[in-house]
C-alpha cells in the first residue's frame, strides 16, 4: 500500500429519487420507516462496483458522458458523500477544487478565505501564509485580497479557488471541471501550473470535457458509463473508445414517430445523421448530413442547437433572418437527403453536441445528437512580458492582385 | 513528500478515535468557524451586539409590567426584573443556539458540497460560538445587578459548569435536528413553535416553585428546568438551593441527549449533501 495514493473497491453510491421532487416532509420519513426500500423506481445507481488503484504521482482523467457518474466518483473520494457500498482508501493530503463554486464564505475578504482553506487542508497559519504571495500572484487578485469574496466576480472568485487548491501542500489532488474558469491566458497558465505540480510527484484526478487536455496531461485514463468503469487504460486507448461510444450514439438515434399516428401525415425518421468530421477547427465550418424517410409529402421543422458538455445550449441555428430557432422544409415522400454547413464560432478545447429536433405536424417526430469538438490551432508566442502565451493561428493566404500602382 | 496523512472512504461514519483523531487535526477550523460566524454577525450591523440585549431586555419589561406582582410571593425578596432577566439569559443562550445550529447544514451548504471537513464541526461551532452572545449581554445583568444593590458570591463559579451542561445539552439537540432538518425541511418551521411552548415549560419567568408538586417530577425532566433554577441560585443565591434531584437529573439527561446527538449526526453526516 506504500506506493498507492488511492485504492477503490466495489464503490457504489445510489440515490433516491423524491416522487415530489423535492425534499421529503416527515411524513414521508414516517412511511418510508414502515415499508421496505431496497431497489425500487425511485432510486438509481450514480455508481456502481468501482474499483481501480492509482499509484502515487499517477495523473489519471476520468472520461464519460453527462452523467455517467464522474462528479459523484470524486464526491465520493473526497467524502463530500459517503458511498453506499464499498470502500476507497486516500493516502495523503488532498486538495480538491469540484465543479463551479469555491467553497467561500462571500463576508469574509479574500485573504480570509484562503487561510481558512488552510485550515481545512489541515496547514498552520504559518504554513498558509508562507504560500500565500504564490497565491494571490498565480490568481491575478493582488490588491483585491481585502474585499469581502461575495464582491468579487465569479471568474475572480474561482480563479482564486483554483489557485489555493493547487497551491496548497496537497499530495493527492482532485479536479473536476476545472478548465473553464478564466480566460485563454490563465487556462494556459493553469496547465503549465499542473504540469510542473506532476512533475514534482502530485497525484491529480481530473475531470475534463476536453479530450487535448486529457491527451497532454495524462498518465492514465478511466472511462465511465453510466455508474459503471468500463475501461482503465491509457489515455489513447480510453479516449479512442470514447469517442468511438460518441459516434455510435449518435449515429441514426432518431426516434420514430410517437403517439402511434397512422395517419402518415407529418410522419417522418431520420434514416441517417451525421457529422463530416467531429473534430473540427474554430473558424471553419462543421458539415451535417441528414436522410430523412418521409412517409407523406409535407412541412417539417427542423431545430438545430448546440450544447455545451453540462447541457446547456449555447447557440440555435435560424433560418434566413428570421429570428425563430428552427427552419422550415417542405419534404417529397420518401428519401430526401440535406445538408447544411455550421460555422463554428465556439470556444476551442471543449466538446459539444449538434442536437436536432425534427418536428412533424403532430409534434416531435425525431430527435438525434451528435458530438463534436472543437479545437484551435494555436501557437506560443511571447508577450509583452516575455511570458508564453499560447494564441489561436489563422491560416491566411496573401494573394497577389494587381500590382501595386508606383 | 509523504505526510502519513490519510483516510479511509466508507459507507458508514461512527464516532471512533479516528472522530476524535479528526477533530483534533481540523481544530484550528473550529476556531475558524467560531470567529467567522462572530464577525459576519457584528460586521456590518450598526446596532450589532445591542439587539442582543435588547431581547431580553424587552421581554423583561413585558413580563414584569404583565406578570411581575403574580409570581412576586414566590421568590421572596429577589426583584421580579432580576429573577426574568436571570432566566432570560440562560434561555436565550439555549434557544438562538439550538435554533440556529438546526438550520446551519443549509446555510453553509454552498461549503459543504466543495469541500471536506468533518460536519460536526458546524454546529459545534454555532454552540460554542453563541457563549459569546450570551457574555455580551451578561453585561446588562451585571448593571442589573449594581442598580439593585445585589451582592454575588463565589456560586457565581458554578456559572461554568452549568453553561457547559447547558451546551452540550444544546449540541445534542441542534445535532439530531440539524440532521433531520438536512433531510426533512419541514422540521426547521417546527422549531419556533418548539422554542415557545419550551419556553413556557421552563421556570424562565416564573419560579419552579410555582409549579404544583405532582407534576413537578414530570417537568423536572426537562433539563432547562434544572439548569435554569441552578443558574439563578449561581447568580443571586436567593432562597434555598434547587433540590439536587433535579439538578442531578438535568445534567444526566443533559449529558444522554449530547451523546445520543452527536453519535446520530455522525451516523447520518456522510449523507448530508445529498438532499442538502
Amino acid at each position: 500500500m506504500d506506493d498507492i495514493a488511492i485504492r477503490a473497491y466495489s464503490l457504489g453510491k445510489r440515490y433516491r429519487i423524491r416522487e415530489t421532487g423535492g425534499v421529503t416532509g416527515l411524513v414521508d420519513l414516517a412511511r418510508r420507516r414502515l415499508g421496505r426500500p431496497g431497489d425500487g423506481p425511485n432510486q438509481f445507481w450514480a455508481l456502481k462496483d468501482i474499483s481501480f488503484d492509482i499509484r502515487k504521482g499517477e495523473v489519471v482523467g476520468v472520461l464519460g458522458h453527462n452523467g455517467a457518474g464522474k462528479s459523484t466518483l470524486l464526491k465520493v473520494l473526497t467524502r463530500i458523500t459517503n458511498p453506499t457500498e464499498g470502500w476507497a482508501r486516500i493516502n495523503g493530503r488532498v486538495g480538491m477544487l469540484l465543479e463551479v463554486g469555491t467553497g467561500f464564505h462571500p463576508h469574509l475578504t479574500g485573504r480570509e478565505n484562503v487561510i481558512v482553506g488552510g485550515a481545512i487542508l489541515g496547514m498552520s497559519r504559518r504554513e498558509t501564509l508562507d504560500k500565500y504571495d504564490a497565491i494571490v500572484e498565480f490568481a491575478e487578485m493582488a490588491g483585491f485580497m481585502d474585499m469581502p469574496v461575495g464582491h468579487y466576480s465569479s471568474g475572480m472568485a474561482l480563479r482564486l479557488a483554483l489557485s489555493v487548491a493547487i497551491h496548497l501542500d496537497a499530495e493527492v489532488v482532485f479536479l473536476d471541471e476545472i478548465w473553464a474558469v478564466g480566460d485563454h491566458a490563465f487556462q494556459y497558465k493553469t496547465w503549465r501550473r499542473i504540469e510542473q505540480l506532476i512533475a514534482s510527484g502530485r497525484t491529480f484526478v481530473i475531470v475534463a470535457h476536453n479530450l487535448q487536455i486529457i491527451e497532454r496531461l495524462c498518465t492514465r485514463c478511466l472511462l465511465l458509463d453510466h455508474g459503471t468503469l468500463t475501461m482503465d487504460g491509457t489515455p489513447a486507448e480510453v479516449i479512442g473508445r470514447y469517442r468511438d461510444e460518441l459516434r455510435r450514439r449518435s449515429s441514426g438515434s432518431g426516434v420514430p414517430v410517437n403517439g402511434g399516428s397512422t395517419s402518415g401525415a407529418g410522419g417522418v425518421d431520420i434514416v441517417e445523421a451525421r457529422l463530416d468530421t467531429d473534430d473540427v477547427r474554430r473558424g471553419e465550418r462543421l458539415h451535417c448530413h441528414l436522410v430523412l424517410e418521409a412517409r407523406a409529402a409535407g412541412k417539417v421543422t427542423l431545430g438545430l442547437s448546440v450544447r455545451d458538455g453540462m447541457g446547456r445550449t449555447v447557440a440555435v441555428c435560424t433560418q434566413g433572418e428570421q429570428p425563430l430557432p428552427w427552419s422550415e422544409l417542405t419534404l417529397l415522400t420518401g428519401r430526401n437527403s440535406l445538408r447544411c454547413a455550421i460555422p463554428v464560432v465556439f470556444p476551442a478545447a471543449n466538446t459539444f453536441e449538434l442536437v436536432l429536433e425534427l418536428r412533424g405536424e403532430d409534434g416531435l417526430a425525431a430527435y438525434a445528437d451528435l458530438p463534436f469538438s472543437v479545437t484551435e490551432h494555436e501557437v506560443v508566442v511571447a508577450d509583452a512580458g516575455g511570458r508564453g502565451v499560447s494564441v489561436p493561428a489563422l491560416t491566411v493566404d496573401w494573394r497577389v492582385e494587381e500590382g501595386v500602382a508606383e | 513528500m509523504t505526510s502519513g496523512m490519510g483516510y479511509e472512504v466508507r459507507p458508514t461514519s461512527a464516532v471512533s478515535r479516528e472522530f476524535f483523531k479528526e477533530i483534533w487535526f481540523f481544530r484550528r477550523l473550529i476556531w475558524l468557524f467560531i470567529w467567522r460566524d462572530v464577525v459576519v454577525r457584528y460586521k456590518n450591523t450598526i446596532i450589532g451586539a445591542a439587539w442582543y440585549v435588547l431581547q431580553p431586555l424587552a421581554m423583561m419589561v413585558v413580563f414584569t409590567l404583565f406578570f411581575g406582582s403574580v409570581f412576586k410571593r414566590y421568590i421572596g425578596d429577589l426583584p421580579y426584573p432580576l429573577f426574568a432577566y436571570g432566566g432570560l439569559l440562560l434561555w436565550q443562550l439555549f434557544s438562538r443556539s439550538l435554533s440556529l445550529s438546526a438550520g446551519s447544514l443549509v446555510v453553509y451548504d454552498y461549503m459543504l458540497n466543495k469541500i471536506y471537513f468533518p460536519r460536526i464541526i458546524v454546529p459545534a461551532s454555532i454552540v460554542i460560538g453563541a457563549v459569546f452572545d450570551f457574555l455580551v449581554t451578561a453585561i446588562l445583568l451585571g448593571l442589573m445587578l449594581i442598580y439593585y444593590h445585589v451582592a454575588v458570591g463565589l456560586s457565581l463559579l458554578l456559572i461554568v459548569p452549568i453553561l457547559l451542561v447547558t451546551q452540550m445539552f444544546t449540541m445534542g439537540c441542534g445535532c439530531f435536528l440539524a440532521a433531520l432538518d438536512a433531510r426533512h425541511r419541514d422540521v426547521r418551521h417546527a422549531i419556533p413553535l418548539l422554542m415557545q411552548v419550551w419556553m413556557f415549560c421552563t421556570p424562565v419567568m416564573y419560579p419552579a416553585s410555582y409549579v404544583p408538586e405532582k407534576w413537578r417530577m414530570f417537568y423536572s425532566l426537562n433539563p432547562m428546568v434544572g439548569l435554569t433554577e441552578a443558574f439563578r441560585w449561581a447568580i443571586f443565591r436567593s432562597g434555598d438551593l434547587p433540590p439536587l434531584a433535579s439538578i442531578g437529573m438535568a445534567a444526566a439527561i443533559g449529558l444522554t441527549v449530547f451523546v445520543a446527538g452527536v453519535a446520530f449526526f455522525q451516523k447520518v453526516q456522510g449523507t448530508l449533501v445529498d438532499t442538502l
